[in-house]
């Protein structure tokens, strides 16, 4: 009876571990048939999206991708010919984007990164690499009423150099673009008494186009690739900064509205876009999650670039045009990757991460694409190098500053290593003159790479100053001993929260641990299965004889 | 004492039985875990070729019993005669991806005429299901061509349709009628007669009919599919073809390395079906008349070769897929690292491997120059380049290279053989064929390179501030250097030239490597220097870029000037980058080749809003001639065939091709020391007999004492493996993949002293200063100058920190601010056992020890309980 009792127990106890096992278990097994999806769109953003694209590759996931432009994209995408699209530009800015499709459609905020401006100009026989441009001289230069590099306008932005006169060939793009919209919009927001052809994404209709002045090429490739030519000194384009790291050339450092010169450097880019308002109006998913950008161009943090954008996927919210529950499952475990862990590569690249609140909400319009796997996506395992736990953009908030040199009205004599905050300091501290791309021939870059030997901070004569008392007790490395310049006066970070170093921008009171921080779980559990498996092993060789020896003992 | 009973009593039984749920659970989850785990394994050793070689009377006498006698042939099916000789040979059957496969065959009639008139193969990739001895016609992709093949070929013989009344295949359709599985219901039209394509992802795939309209559209379409609606055979009898393989990444319907289904016992092929001269109705195809319903092809051979008196004749050689996806967990943290292409996939073998030992690496591809200024701002824990820092941006950096890999640069081709009709060709027969050998001279290169040849330049330099002497041939077709190279392309058609050699964008140590190769060549540096040579001068954009002595240029300079008007284009017309653009790295150039479309965009539309240039499409099959430079992995991945180098066009000898003895050679001979310590360059000016010269190192690069602990340690464990079992060559994940030469035992040793080294400053630091937490990642790496260092976080810590105490130094690392990327553990491989145990081992050991507990618990009790009972 008994016996019957325990056999009962023991198959109803094995079927029920069975199935939640079944249910549950395998999580590797279902992850390896993703079907394939394509899209197109945005070439400003394809760098990133290629480096995604190539990292999940051995995760089994192949998404085919073609840089075509924004408004190839946005309409590839409206007219069913794609799963996806990746755009500058939201559907349905009159006279620049398509209008809003009649497939279901979310926008999903994928990487934020800088237009930067990418030229090719020698100054007695060597390449320039420290142009520095206002607003409306960018403005003039590619309506086309400032043609001569050594115009006035731009004498004023850069003192003391010698500007040749040379005919400036602004570069433009020639097809559908993004980001000839976020460039024109800026400028028409800015500076409209410059720039009069207003927000446009085909850069050849504005009245001022004029093929013989403004080249038009298709493409961030082709507009970097025009540049990238000696033979066509004096010319400028607007790119996504990867473009210009990667052939080389430098690109303008652009006025901001605190008066400094900066440059699209990835926290530069994230300081910025703190300023963005992004629409949060969920009822309306035709705007939700745009962007408005007015407080990033008027930002008055001396370190914002004013040309920060964010650039979007365009996501299927409904079974149709082709698109499959299978498909959504493949774009669901993309756009995850995309914007957790991917964004780690964004400032490799030439980009900038996302900040969690875009991030999360994103997330939250991954899983309404039908077919995502909803319960893998959770911000919690995100990721994303920008989390703090205190929810704001460590990218921004350890950006540094820019140098003093960089100062509208700085003397043409300025030595560069002066960081606008904070004095006497090594160049390693602060912004320095030099763009990180081309011939670095002048300034102060020889401050020594990373500053690894003692001697990079031997300019800081009081070096002296204890770490101990300047170092937080949070433990922060960056903050506690930066503190190597005698001048550490806190000031409080655009964020109303933290306190920072000026002169290094690492700030103290933010002890941003990450979101997360551990291992993936699997690989810190079988770790630990290892030691339990093995005292486990232990005890079941060890414990029968010694329950037998203690029962005899027992027994006498 | 326990015992059973005592378990079982009162409210105990319940918490036994919960007890025993979770425990089996949990078990049953590390059973899981240890197979999905298993997947990334340690690659077995290397693997050896794959290729294999089918008769036609051996593969007809495997699948059909009635022809056990290869003497026998069908009599109803009149083209068996002519398959006699037959022999069809595939490059590789094992470990595939999505690659180029050279499929080859031999004694086969040769095909007629232009266009595929009979006497061509079909080649197609299938799958087949459990316990079937090969594919059936439903299971294989097939019918959507490209429309200007179609259009030189019989009815409906790219299709899947099946002929009907007196054209119809009495095997097939013995009524001439169709019937009803393959009846083809269409809104608004008549029924059509076709073989529908089963997907292997269809629930009732074995058991498919055609009633569903759900079937009734194959899931892909021409721009899809990898069908080769026709081969032709040159006159020899032989043929080839570089077929584009699909695993099921690609193409989820044939399932190809899906592992669920390779673990149901399903199966992949390729099948070439042979076509002769005969339709399916058994009827000489060249006899039909224009009235007999063939269409306007009505003396080509007809019908589908999924019809079964075709079908009988196909070759079927089985594919093995490697298994993808669950090498490595989506999103799992990564030790970031970045640098040059040309180790690309070299990484992504290692790291499927690496993922199986717990160890995820991530990688960007950025160009050299990018990854030496990652090296000294921060943002990657290694980089990986061609060439070190300048000793100016050193600065007193310590920097660790280690060689990881070695591999060349190539001219990869995909050339049509298209021959005006001239019986003086001596090749005439092999009309239509792809060429296989091609010869170039470093001077051939240079004029490549340099827009030099008219057809480079917009206009054919007619253009608008042309540059281009216009003595200069027009393309390669009128230079006699390469003519006397390779003279069957004396006859071919005129208008069929390249679109230019297809280059990247961006610079690159490969891109400086190769300017230094045509710098060593004497004539070539003539040209470069402005001199004609073999009746060529440089494009005059050129001339002034002193490419013949600045050793600086580490790109491929697109600097023709001059633009063309035609059509409606507005002025001033397209320029150099609209006619030949950039690829976006070298890998995209195989791939532009693979596709034929170099992207060209020198049509204007004037009815489009507002009016632009438009793509000029790809190269139509047949009348292909692509070249492009890209790395001799991309070209062995895509199947691609690439250009022997000679240096003169006077040159008798074969050449020398990017092969893993011409690379080792190359790396032998002509490896010179640089001025920093631990790294060598390969100098192409060294004459190596046997060697390539464009061969390259690559080195992975560690900036010691920027980088955080745990991140030196996870590097250790990438160099030792990439110098270990990373350089076994093979096709495996983890093994060397095709296109790379191993290192060479000395660069193998020196990589795995620098891991030793790495990991030996972890236990015992020597660096002077705090190492940065591995939050150097992200803190606008990109800001800062590459030479000050400035703009990342940690740059600036490190900076001033070497005044901190020596205690300060001891700050740990997990508590960063501002660390943002979390580590993968590997760091913390010293504490356990684990450290080659793998995942999957540890799970798996997991799983024994939970499943036995019970029999631990319950077996001497229940015992016990039967002796008291006794």
């Amino acid at each position: 009876m008994r016996s019957r009792h325990l056999s009962v127990l023991l198959l109803a106890a094995l079927s029920c571990a069975a199935a939640v096992c079944l249910g549950t278990g395998f999580p590797a097994a279902e992850a390896a048939s993703y079907t394939p999806i394509t899209g197109e769109g945005s070439s400003w953003a394809a760098n990133a999206i290629d480096d995604w694209r190539a990292s999940v590759v051995n995760s089994g996931i192949k998404v085919n991708f073609a840089p075509t432009g924004s408004v190839a994209g946005l309409t590839g995408y409206a007219n069913g010919s794609d799963d996806f699209a990746a755009s500058d530009v939201p559907y349905g800015v009159k006279g620049t984007t398509p209008g809003v499709p009649g497939r279901g459609f979310a926008y999903v905020p994928d990487v934020a990164g800088g237009t930067a401006l990418m030229y090719n100009l020698s100054v007695g026989g060597k390449r320039l690499t420290n142009l520095k441009l206002s607003g409306p001289t960018i403005a003039g230069i590619f309506k086309g009423s400032i043609t001569l590099w050594n115009d006035a306008k731009i004498k004023a932005d850069n003192p003391g150099v010698a500007l040749p006169q040379l005919k400036i060939t602004p570069v433009v793009r020639a097809d559908g673009s993004g980001s000839t919209a976020q460039f024109t919009l800026w400028m028409k927001k800015q500076f409209p008494s410059v720039w009069t052809c207003g927000e446009v994404s085909f850069f050849t209709q504005c009245p001022s186009y004029d093929p013989t002045v403004q080249q038009a090429k298709s493409g961030d490739n082709g507009v970097a690739g025009f540049v990238a030519q000696a033979g066509n000194a004096g010319s400028i384009g607007y790119v996504e900064y990867s473009y210009a790291l990667q052939s080389g050339y430098p690109v303008a450092k652009v006025l901001n509205a605190a008066g400094f010169y900066v440059l699209p450097t990835a926290s530069n880019v994230a300081v910025a876009l703190l300023k963005a308002k992004v629409n949060t109006d969920k009822s309306n998913p035709d705007t939700y999650l745009t962007q408005n950008l007015d407080a990033v161009y008027t930002d008055t943090d001396p370190r914002a670039y004013a040309i920060s954008s964010y650039s979007y996927f365009v996501v299927p919210t409904a079974l149709q045009n082709g698109f499959t529950s299978a498909k959504g499952a493949t774009l669901g475990a993309f756009v995850d990757y995309a914007l957790c862990a991917g964004q780690q590569s964004a400032p490799t690249l030439g980009y900038s991460p996302l900040p969690i609140n875009l991030v999360q909400a994103g997330l939250a319009q991954v899983k309404a694409i039908p077919g995502a796997v909803v319960k893998s996506i959770d911000i919690k395992s995100c990721k994303n190098p920008t989390f703090s736990s205190t929810g704001v953009n460590t990218l921004a908030v350890n950006a540094l500053y820019p140098d003093l040199c960089d100062k509208k009205g700085a003397a043409a004599s300025c030595v560069y290593g002066k960081p606008v905050k904070g004095s006497a300091s090594s160049s390693t501290s602060g912004q320095s003159d030099n763009n990180s791309v081309g011939n670095h021939s002048s300034g102060s870059g020889s401050g020594t790479g990373s500053g690894s030997t003692p001697t990079s901070s031997g300019s800081t004569p009081t070096a002296g100053t204890s770490p101990g008392t300047t170092g937080s007790g949070s433990g922060t490395p960056g903050a506690g001993p930066a503190a190597g310049g005698s001048n550490v006066v806190s000031l409080l970070n655009p964020d109303g929260k933290t306190s920072c170093d000026q002169d290094t921008g690492q700030c103290t009171a933010l002890a941003a641990s990450p979101v997360e921080v551990g291992g993936n779980q699997g690989s810190t559990f079988s770790r630990w299965a290892v030691w339990i498996a093995l005292l486990g092993l232990v005890l079941m060789v060890a414990a029968p004889p010694a329950v037998v020896l203690l029962r005899r003992r027992a027994a006498r | 004492m326990i015992s059973t009973s005592w378990l079982l009593r009162g409210r105990r039984k319940y918490i036994t039985a919960v007890l025993l749920v979770a425990d089996l659970c949990l078990g049953g989850f590390s059973a899981a875990m240890a197979v999905g785990s298993r997947s990334a394994q340690h690659p077995a050793a290397a693997t050896t070729s794959s290729a294999t070689t089918v008769s036609w009377t051996t593969a007809r006498s495997t699948y059909d019993p009635a022809y056990a006698d290869a003497t026998h042939t069908d009599p109803g099916d009149h083209n068996q005669s002519l398959y006699g000789h037959l022999q069809v040979s595939v490059s590789q059957t094992q470990d595939l991806t999505d690659q180029g496969l050279q499929v080859s065959w031999t004694g086969a009639p040769p095909t007629g005429g232009g266009g595929a008139p009979d006497n061509y193969m079909q080649i197609m990739q299938c799958w087949a299901g459990k316990n079937s001895t090969g594919p059936t016609p439903q299971q294989c992709q097939w019918g959507t061509p490209n429309a200007s093949l179609a259009g030189q070929m019989g009815l409906s013989a790219a299709s899947r349709d099946l002929l009907t009344g007196p054209q119809a295949d009495p095997k097939q359709l013995p009524s001439g009628n169709c019937t009803a599985e393959f009846t083809h219901a269409q809104f608004g039209q008549s029924p059509g007669c076709t073989v529908p394509f089963w997907s292997i992802t269809d629930p009732h795939k074995s058991a498919l009919g055609w009633t569903n309209d759900q079937y009734n559209l194959p899931p892909y379409g021409a721009a899809q599919s990898n069908e080769v609606s026709y081969a032709r055979t040159a006159a020899d009898g032989s043929g080839q073809y570089i077929f584009s393989l699909q695993s099921a990444l690609s193409a989820p319907y044939l399932g190809c390395g899906n592992p669920t289904y390779a673990a149901a016992g399903d199966t992949c092929w390729l099948v070439v079906v042979p076509r002769g001269e005969y339709n399916p109705n058994g009827e000489l195809a060249s006899t039909e008349s224009q009235t007999s319903g063939y269409g306007s092809n009505f003396n080509y051979v007809a019908g589908t070769p999924l019809s079964a008196t075709a079908w009988q004749d196909r070759v079927e050689v089985p594919l093995r897929f490697t298994p993808i996806g669950a090498s490595c967990q989506l999103g799992a943290s990564a030790v970031r690292t970045a640098g040059s292409e040309l180790v690309a996939a070299a990484f992504s073998s290692w790291q499927a491997a690496l993922c199986g030992r717990g160890s995820t690496f991530g990688y960007s591809e950025i160009t050299d120059n990018q990854a030496r200024m990652a090296l000294t701002s921060g943002g990657t824990s290694m980089s990986f380049l061609g060439s070190p820092l300048d000793s100016a941006t050193a600065g007193s950096s310590t920097t660790d290279y280690a060689p990881v890999a070695a591999s060349a640069i190539v001219v990869s081709y995909l050339i049509d053989k298209n021959y005006v009709s001239d019986n003086a060709n001596p090749d005439i027969g092999a009309d239509g064929t792809l060429v296989t050998n091609l010869r170039l001279t470093p001077l051939i290169i240079a004029k490549l390179l340099t827009q030099s040849y008219k057809s480079d330049t917009p206009g054919d330099g007619r253009g608008v501030d042309s540059s281009v002497p216009a003595s200069n041939p027009d393309s390669l077709l009128q230079d006699q250097d390469f003519l006397a190279l390779n003279p069957e392309f004396k006859y071919f058609f005129r208008a069929q030239i390249p679109q230019g050699l297809i280059i990247p964008f961006g610079d690159s140590d490969a891109a400086a490597q190769i300017w230094a190769w045509l710098r060593s060549d004497p004539d070539t540096k003539k040209f470069l220097n402005g001199q004609s040579v073999d009746g060529a001068t440089i494009n005059g954009a050129y001339k002034s870029l002193s490419l013949d002595t600045d050793t600086t240029v580490n790109s491929f300079p697109k600097n023709d000037q001059s633009t063309f008007r035609t059509g409606d284009w507005p002025a001033p017309g397209f320029g150099t980058l609209d006619l030949r653009p950039y690829a976006a790295d070298l890998t995209d150039g195989a791939l532009k080749t693979v596709a034929a479309n170099a992207g060209e965009k020198t049509n204007f539309d004037a009815t489009l809003t507002p009016p632009q240039a438009t793509s000029v499409g790809p190269q139509t099959p047949g009348t292909r001639f692509v070249l492009a430079l890209t790395t001799s992995q991309a070209a062995a991945l895509y199947g691609l065939p690439t250009a022997a180098l000679v240096t003169s066009p006077t040159d008798t000898s074969a050449g020398v091709t990017a092969t893993t003895s011409s690379m080792a050679k190359e790396l032998a001979g002509a490896s010179v020391a640089t001025a920093t310590t631990g790294v060598k360059a390969v100098d192409p000016s060294v004459a190596v007999d046997g060697g390539y010269p464009l061969t390259m190192r690559t080195y992975a690069a560690v900036n010691r004492c920027a980088t955080a602990p745990s991140d030196l340690t996870a590097d250790a464990t990438f160099l030792d493996y990439a110098a270990g079992s990373g350089q076994d060559p093979g096709t495996k994940l983890g093994q060397l993949p095709l296109g790379y030469a191993s290192l060479t035992s000395a660069d193998q040793a020196q990589t795995a002293q620098v891991a030793s080294a790495l990991r030996s400053e972890v236990t015992s630091p020597k660096c002077p200063s705090v190492v940065p937490s591995s939050g150097s990642t992200a803190p606008g790496t990109s800001s800062g100058a590459g030479s000050s260092g400035s703009g990342s976080g940690s740059s600036a810590a490190t900076g001033t920190g070497a005044t901190a105490p020596p205690g300060s130094a001891q700050v740990p690392s997990g508590q960063a601010a501002a660390a943002p990327v979390s580590v993968v553990p590997v760091g913390s491989a010293g504490v356990t056992p684990d450290a080659y145990v793998t995942a999957a081992t540890r799970y798996a050991l997991l799983a024994a020890f939970l499943f036995f507990l019970p029999c631990a618990v319950f077996g001497p009790t229940l015992l016990v309980s039967a002796r008291r009972r006794n």
